[in-house]
């Protein structure tokens, strides 16, 4: 892709609207045709090996599964654009009433992580980056490592034995206070550490080998001036793209999380839609998924081509 | 003359892969971590011969019985052996994540290369394909797929596997764009070799390393990704023995029966920091300048 000037910075704007359109359209579609390519009748499904040949037939109706599939397409999309993600079965309310209830809840808990994953892996980035030979270096190296590696639900259920069971001092499920928060934030901030510790010790390290430092040195700037004032500066902007870019990982994590302490999220609805077979609410809880995904990272493409007219963009865009 | 042309691109093929050898081998960790896949692989297939007690066989009597010579790891919520357990759940473990990262790699590869090579509405349309599946993070991809294809083995590597495929695309293509207007690309245009001839035999060998090492690190991932959605219950369904599925099902004797969980979940842990320094090994064996565009972790 070509980098935007800040002349151009309307134009790129524009484009990368542009293309985000059609991401979200071919992810709707993908949905779409995946939910009515299932293996078997959903409607049969849902009404349970008991139902009446009639109770059957008005669950299909219901749904709209007794029109042609084009219909059907058209009525979801004019939907979409109403902003109807149709209703739940399981709750009979519409989808997105109970997507909005229970988002919050990920929220508070995706926030608290990035938090203390950004309080840890920043310092420990950094540091080991000026210091690589040291003991520090190696504790960033091994959690780098463990960060990429932990099965976090596993970690979750350590942290509840540890924590919960035999020292008493944090509860191990449900919400409301700060004490019900840490266990899970943790837990989730662990898989964030590993590439934030990591994409901070690169993004320093390449920093303190660029030209203005060099030329910072030779003026003969004291060494702190350069590192904090120079380096460290110009570090900061792909570490706070690559926070940005994590929110993909964070609510994948988050589903997991929240199984393991019962925190009542996006996830557990989204585990909930699957095991009462509640396809409106899965395509729904995705399809919500998706926009805000897109639409976060459209925000922070952008704000980063406001700030750094010599932007490259990210090679990755999420999760 | 032909011969000996061939003779020596062998020799020189040899030496090359002596010395990648010695350059692995000085990362000790990354030798140990070889010796670890090795191990819990050879482990997994020879699982009938060395677990010490039928994975199957119940006895409800001991039930969540804490470690003991007898049965090093304890005994699970039915009074199974949780060692015998793990031994033939690396099977299932570490054999859906073969299983995937070969179907995404492959996948994945073939669309990367052609969106690259050929450009244009090839590529736009890959692309916009790619950029789709990318919005979603790997796991809710592979949630949303599963509950469609159904639980079972089949449709777990495939999930799974197409989960991953979006990443295969974006580093295939950007290497296949840099081979692209290369000179022996271009020679072999101007001699009259077709299109895939050219992908496969000359831009492919060119890229593979960085494959290579993505696919290792992508090893590490889907363990992760597969014993996720066994912990989940969307995963390899019990009785059968799987990593993920033994936490799911044990995480509720937490309180009085810890082992049931702690055991499967380090077994997990280790294989997938091994595939993890594994990769780093062979990135800085093969060429260190490959990490930017290689994706690690979730």
């Amino acid at each position: 892709m070509e980098a935007p000037s800040k002349m151009s910075l309307a134009r790129y704007v524009a484009r990368r609207v542009l293309q985000a359109v059609p991401t979200l359209l071919i992810l709707i579609v993908f949905m779409f045709i995946l939910v009515r390519i299932l293996p078997g009748d959903p409607a049969r499904l849902i009404a349970g090996l008991e139902a009446t040949e009639e109770d059957v037939e008005r669950i299909r109706e219901a749904l709209g599964l007794n029109k042609p599939l084009h219909e059907q397409f058209i009525d979801y999309m004019s939907g979409l654009l109403r902003g109807d993600l149709g209703t739940s079965i399981k709750y009979d309310r519409p989808v997105l009433e109970e997507i909005l209830a229970r988002f919050p809840k990920t929220l508070e808990l995706a926030i608290a992580a990035e938090l203390i994953a950004i309080a840890l892996a920043i310092p420990l980035g950094v540091v080991s980056a000026l210091k690589p030979y040291t003991k520090t270096g190696l504790l960033a190296t091994i959690v780098s490592l463990i960060g990429s590696s932990m099965p976090i639900y596993w970690l979750g259920l350590m942290l509840i034995y540890i924590f919960s069971v035999q020292l008493r001092l944090l509860p191990s499920s449900g919400t409301g206070t700060l004490a019900h928060l840490i266990l899970p934030a943790v837990t989730l901030a662990t898989l964030l550490m590993g590439n934030l510790v990591r994409i901070t010790r690169a993004s320093v390290l390449e920093a303190l080998e660029s030209n203005y430092i060099v030329t910072a040195r030779s003026k003969g700037l004291r060494e702190e001036v350069v590192v904090y004032r120079h380096a460290l500066r110009n570090a900061l902007i792909p570490i706070i793209t690559i926070t940005g870019l994590q929110l993909g990982a964070l609510l994948g994590g988050a589903i997991l999380t929240e199984t393991v302490f019962a925190w009542p999220g996006l996830g557990q609805l989204l585990l909930t839609a699957i095991n009462s077979r509640d396809y409106p609410l899965i395509q729904g809880i995705i399809i919500f998924y998706a926009v805000i995904l897109i639409v976060i990272n459209l925000v922070i493409d952008i704000a980063y081509a406001y700030i750094d007219p010599r932007v490259r963009v990210s090679l990755w865009s999420s999760g | 003359m032909e011969q000996r042309v061939e003779t020596r691109e062998r020799e020189e093929e040899r030496s090359g892969i002596r010395e990648l050898w010695s350059r692995f081998s000085a990362n000790k960790a990354a030798v140990i971590s070889l010796y670890v896949i090795i191990g819990l692989g050879i482990a997994s297939i020879l699982a009938d011969y060395i677990a010490p007690y039928d994975p199957y066989a119940f006895d409800i009597a001991r039930r969540l019985e804490p470690p003991s010579l007898q049965h090093p790891f304890g005994l699970d919520h039915l009074g199974r052996d949780i060692l015998s357990r793990i031994i033939h759940g690396g099977r299932y473990s570490m054999g859906i994540a073969y299983a995937s990262v070969l179907l995404g790699a492959a996948i994945g590869v073939l669309l990367g290369v052609v969106s690259g090579y050929y450009g244009g509405w090839v590529d736009d349309v890959i692309q916009r394909f790619t950029d789709a599946l990318l919005s979603l993070p790997t796991l809710l991809l592979a949630i949303a797929l599963v509950t469609v294809l159904g639980l079972g083995l089949q449709s777990l590597i495939l999930s799974i596997g197409i989960s991953t495929v979006p990443v295969y695309i974006r580093l295939a293509r950007s290497l296949a764009l840099q081979e692209r207007n290369m000179d022996y690309v271009v020679a072999a245009k101007i001699m009259g070799k077709g299109d895939a001839y050219i992908m496969a035999r000359h831009i492919l060998p060119n890229i593979v390393s960085p494959i290579l090492v993505q696919s290792t690190y992508y090893m590490g991932l889907t363990i992760l990704i597969a014993s996720g959605l066994g912990f989940l219950g969307l995963g390899v369904q019990p009785p059968t023995p799987e990593w993920g599925s033994m936490i799911g099902l044990g995480r509720n004797y937490i309180y009085a029966a810890p082992h049931v969980v702690a055991f499967p979940g380090i077994f997990i842990l280790i294989t997938s920091l091994a595939f993890n320094i594994l990769g780093d090994g062979l990135r800085d064996a093969l060429d260190p300048r490959m990490a930017k565009y290689i994706k690690r972790g979730v």
